[in-house]
């Protein structure tokens, strides 16, 4: 078997000293950041991307993945223990969680969810490893016409799964669009929206877009909604499940594990997405949907398994076909530019290494964070009695430093806090800037395939849906444009909008 | 933010004001791109992408700002500015300070701006928060991981592997322990008024 051949070939990689160390760091800080609540894995990410400057990409995509597995992990314990989502992936598991906690049953719910987290990681985990091949395959047949109808129906899929209006999603992904065109034409080297400003020639660095809109606007939103931690107080005690809890829970984290995967892989979708549409499905299909809200072992199971599940398949479409699928995995493509790999289908073939390296350390990871996390789970309620007014000024002082590090230019600093009041802006209007940021790393490989495919066909804007020479382009604009159209209509719309509401 | 306002000219502020934001941002991207070539030989030409995304932008913000009119929805809430200006501010503060003084003489005055975004301020508290964060951070980046962050002013040139440079890692390490001593009472401190 080829596939366990190359798994073998991944883990001999994922298993020297340093790469351990690294995963082990990696998930252990997305715990803590998880655990946290005000601090997500984007500005995480992007706040670390300077530190591994020095690390080799392999083990620097190591950590950085475990940095997003390792949330969801960590944002379950602060979810049961405080009522309060540690990452927003985890708003769900709050719900049934922390009347378990309540109940006494806090170690049930901390298990259960670590449990169904380690088993959807490692289904994930072979997903990621039996797609890779065919889907790498599949995406060396495309050409630029292909490609740009492919991302083209990833940011329909983000119009169709971003929560709230569908226009104003739309918008926010012309937006990112338009930041993405600003710096240097590729082809004729021309200045554009630059200001004549040389540090905007190179185009506005990622890392300063996603902090300021994701890190500084979230600490301002976080400043105006503080609300009073109730954390449970009680020792945790009883960590092993009961058989019966077990049988209870089984159902959904196979069922969570399932749609999580899924809705990893489509664009858009993610792991908030995920846990959301989980937690939706195991109250739906319940016999006994009462229970729900009142510390239901299966709302944790189900959600809790779906976000870690997603979490891992959305490297799917970023390994194999260079799209990012969400802005989580946005970041990596970040990080992987500035370790000069380009996200796509030849980093299968070109860097083997890496790609299963990566892929073997995700499963030692979600082992490392099932046996760690649990008995650290004192550790962590004790960081969550550090009040926020201490938390967020470290927040933004590392963000200052991980920013400035980058080119050493203290223009990317002040350039963050310009978006972080962009972002609040944005936020205050109404608008969610996560589609934003997804078109804003498409953009650019966006326009790159846009101009080849118009080159190839010497200028006619009808190549992407001549099926005679471009049959795969053609299918994926109709798909996008039947979704476009479902997403507008008023029937879809309703249920779409009930997905994302609470209880 | 979520109060309805009943019938009256302005329906939904916040599409409004959302709305016409993108709009200007949409005309100002048209007004940077208005000296390149819009098309070129196949098309396709420097300008023609950007004007394609500031067109769709100006058009969905029209019609989101118009349809705002047209339809109930949310006031814009209460702005935060007391957090705007002194988050925003500590950024850009260690912006203009890190070439001038340093990571090590601006971290502290850095820290305790942002700090006071808080109502819960406490002075005393933000020093020694900001003294233990920037002798953590001024160890760990520029001295331990090595990057190019300039820890003290350029007139006290004590790079880092020089023979100063150790002595002041020493008092830096020095700072850090005293500082992790009193977070760590801070917090076991909280944990016991909470518990009891």
């Amino acid at each position: 078997m080829e596939l366990i051949a190359n798994l073998g070939h991944g883990f001999a990689i994922a298993v020297t000293p340093t790469n351990i160390l690294l995963c082990l760091i990696g998930a252990l800080v997305g715990t803590l950041i998880g655990v946290l609540p005000g601090i997500g894995p984007i500005a995480t990410i992007a706040m670390l991307l300077p530190i591994t400057y020095k690390l080799d990409p392999t083990g620097a995509l190591i950590m950085l993945a475990g940095i997003y597995y390792g949330a969801q992990y960590g944002g379950s314990t602060t979810a049961i223990l405080v009522n309060l989502p540690g990452e927003s992936s985890s708003v769900v598991t709050a719900i049934d969680g922390h009347q378990m906690a309540k109940k006494g049953k806090a170690g049930t719910a901390l298990a259960i969810a670590a449990i169904g987290s380690f088993i959807a990681g490692t289904f994930g985990t072979i997903l990621v490893a039996a797609l890779g091949k065919p889907l790498t395959q599949v995406a060396q047949a495309f050409g630029p016409a292909d490609y740009f109808s492919l991302m083209v129906l990833g940011l329909v899929c983000a119009i169709v799964l971003a929560s709230g209006s569908v226009l104003k999603a739309i918008a926010m992904i012309f937006l990112g669009l338009l930041l993405s065109t600003v710096g240097t034409d590729l082809e004729t080297g021309e200045q554009r929206m630059t200001f004549g400003y040389l540090p905007l020639a190179d185009g506005i660095e990622f890392v300063t877009l996603a902090m300021g809109m994701f890190g500084f606007a979230e600490i301002l939103r976080n400043l105006e909604a503080q609300s009073s931690r109730d954390i449970v107080s009680q020792k945790v005690t009883n960590l092993m499940p009961t058989r019966d809890d077990l049988k209870e829970a089984a159902p959904a984290v196979a069922r969570g594990t399932l749609l999580g995967s899924i809705l990893g892989i489509l664009p858009g979708g993610g792991a908030v997405l995920a846990a959301f549409g989980a937690y939706t499905l195991e109250k739906k299909i319940s016999k006994k949907p009462q229970e729900f809200g009142k510390g239901a072992i299966r709302g944790v199971a189900g959600p809790e398994s779906a976000n870690n599940a997603a979490a891992q398949t959305s490297f799917i479409p970023l390994l194999t076909l260079g799209i990012p699928p969400n802005a989580v995995m946005a970041v990596m493509v970040g990080a992987m530019t500035i370790h000069g790999i380009v996200p796509g289908p030849q980093i299968m073939t070109k860097q083997p290494d890496l790609f299963w390296g990566l892929i073997a350390s995700m499963w030692i990871g979600n082992l490392m964070l099932v046996i760690i996390n649990l008995p650290l789970v004192g550790l962590w309620v004790r960081l969550l009695r550090v009040p926020y007014r201490m938390l967020f000024p470290a927040i933004l002082f590392f963000c200052a430093i991980g920013v400035y590090s980058i080119n050493n230019q203290p223009f990317d600093v002040v350039l963050t806090a310009f978006f972080g009041l962009t972002g609040y802006l944005l936020i205050k209007l109404g608008f969610e800037p996560a589609p934003m940021l997804v078109a804003f790393v498409l953009g650019k490989i966006m326009e790159e395939k846009l101009r080849q495919a118009m080159l190839l066909s010497r200028g006619d804007p009808f190549t992407f849906v001549n099926f005679d020479r471009h049959p795969i382009s053609t299918v994926l604009i109709i798909v996008s444009a039947v979704l476009l159209i479902l997403a507008i209509t008023p029937a879809l719309r309703k249920k779409r909008n009930e997905v994302f509401v609470e209880d | 933010m979520d109060t309805k306002r009943p019938g009256g000219a302005a329906r939904s502020p916040q599409d409004i004001f959302g709305g016409l934001f993108l709009v200007a941002i949409a005309v100002l991207a048209l007004y940077l791109v208005n000296h390149l070539p819009a098309s070129g030989r196949v098309g396709f030409a420097s300008g023609t992408a950007p004007r394609l995304f500031a067109y769709g932008l100006l058009a969905l913000g029209a019609w989101i700002a118009i349809a705002g009119f047209f339809k109930e929805g949310v006031s814009i809430g209460a702005f935060n500015w007391r957090g705007l200006f002194t988050i925003l501010g500590s950024v850009v503060l260690f912006a203009v300070g890190i070439r001038y003084v340093g990571l090590a003489l601006i971290g502290v005055p850095m820290v305790m701006l942002a700090s006071l975004a808080d109502h819960e301020f406490k002075a005393e508290e933000a020093l020694y928060f900001g003294v233990g964060m920037t002798a953590f951070c001024g160890l760990l980046f520029p001295t331990i991981l090595g990057q190019p962050i300039p820890l003290w002013p350029p007139f006290l040139d004590m790079t880092p592997g020089k023979s100063t440079g150790l002595i002041v890692r020493f008092a830096a390490g020095a700072v850090v322990l005293a500082a992790a001593v009193y977070v760590a009472r801070q917090a076991l401190g909280n944990s016991k008024r909470k518990g009891s």
